[in-house]
C-alpha cells in the first residue's frame, strides 16, 4: 500500500485521510509547504515542480516506512504537488496519526526533512523580472 | 568487433534545460559503467562536472560503478529541491 503520492492537481489536507483511522490516535499532525512570493530577495510569481515519479514514489514510501519504525505512531501519509503552482498554492502535506503528541511532532518533521533531502523532485523558480531557475540543494 | 548495448536515459530538472530532451536511446559500448555515460554526456552536452549528481539505474538508486546492461533506464538526478 503506498502511502506516499504525487498529484498534479491541487492539493488540501482536508482532502487527504482525515477520519481518524482506528480511533486508536490522539494526536494528528499536519505539514504544509506553501508557495511563498520570495526567496533570496526575488520576487516570486509561480513554482515549477518536476519529479522522477517512479523512484519519488519509491523512495517516499521507504521514508514512511522508516517514520512508522522509527517513532511511536500509527499512521503516516505524504503527498506532494508537481506542475505550475501560484503563491499561496500548498504543495506538499505531511499527516501523521500517533497516539500522543510527541512522536507525531517528531514523526512528521521527520518525513518532511527526509522528503526534502531525498525525494527526487526539483523546483523551478519564475519570478516576476521574467527570469527563472532550478533552485540548487534543499532549498 | 565490440559489442554495442542501446541504454535510455531520461533527463530532468537542470539536466532537461540543457540536453533539451525528456528522453533519449543511445548506444553504447558493453560493459560502459554509469560513470562512463555520464562522461559522455558531459562532452555531447557541456554539462557540469560534478560529483553532487546521483544515478539511478532502473528506478533504483545505484552506483557510478555500476555496469549498465541491454535497455537498462538511467537518470542523473541533480540535487533535489522538493518540499
Amino acid at each position: 500500500m503506498s502511502n506516499f503520492f504525487i498529484n498534479q492537481e491541487v492539493i488540501h489536507p482536508d482532502l487527504m485521510v482525515t477520519e481518524n483511522p482506528d480511533h486508536q490516535s490522539g494526536a494528528k499532525s499536519i505539514f504544509e509547504g506553501i508557495v511563498r512570493e520570495n526567496n533570496l530577495g526575488k520576487s516570486v510569481t509561480s513554482l515549477e515542480y518536476q519529479c522522477y515519479e517512479e523512484l519519488a514514489v519509491k523512495e517516499g514510501n521507504l521514508i514512511i516506512s522508516e517514520a512508522l519504525s522509527k517513532f511511536d505512531i500509527n499512521y503516516a501519509y505524504c503527498v506532494h504537488r508537481i506542475g505550475l503552482l501560484n503563491i499561496g498554492d500548498t504543495a506538499v502535506i505531511v499527516l501523521v496519526y500517533a497516539a500522543h503528541r510527541d512522536d507525531s511532532f517528531k514523526a512528521c518533521r521527520f518525513i518532511i526533512d527526509e522528503v526534502k533531502l531525498r525525494v527526487p523532485i526539483w523546483k523551478k523558480e519564475l519570478y516576476v523580472s521574467g527570469e527563472s531557475e532550478w533552485l540548487q540543494g534543499a532549498g | 568487433m565490440e559489442q554495442m548495448i542501446q541504454i535510455s536515459i531520461h533527463y530532468f530538472a537542470g539536466l532537461r534545460d540543457a540536453t533539451k530532451k525528456d528522453v533519449e536511446i543511445i548506444t553504447i559500448r558493453k560493459g560502459a559503467t554509469a560513470k562512463s555515460v555520464y562522461q559522455h554526456l558531459i562532452t555531447k552536452y557541456d554539462l557540469p562536472d560534478t560529483n553532487q549528481y546521483k544515478v539511478a539505474v532502473n528506478d533504483s538508486f545505484a552506483s557510478y560503478d555500476t555496469k549498465i546492461m541491454d535497455q537498462d533506464k538511467l537518470v542523473f538526478i541533480p540535487p533535489v529541491t522538493g518540499g
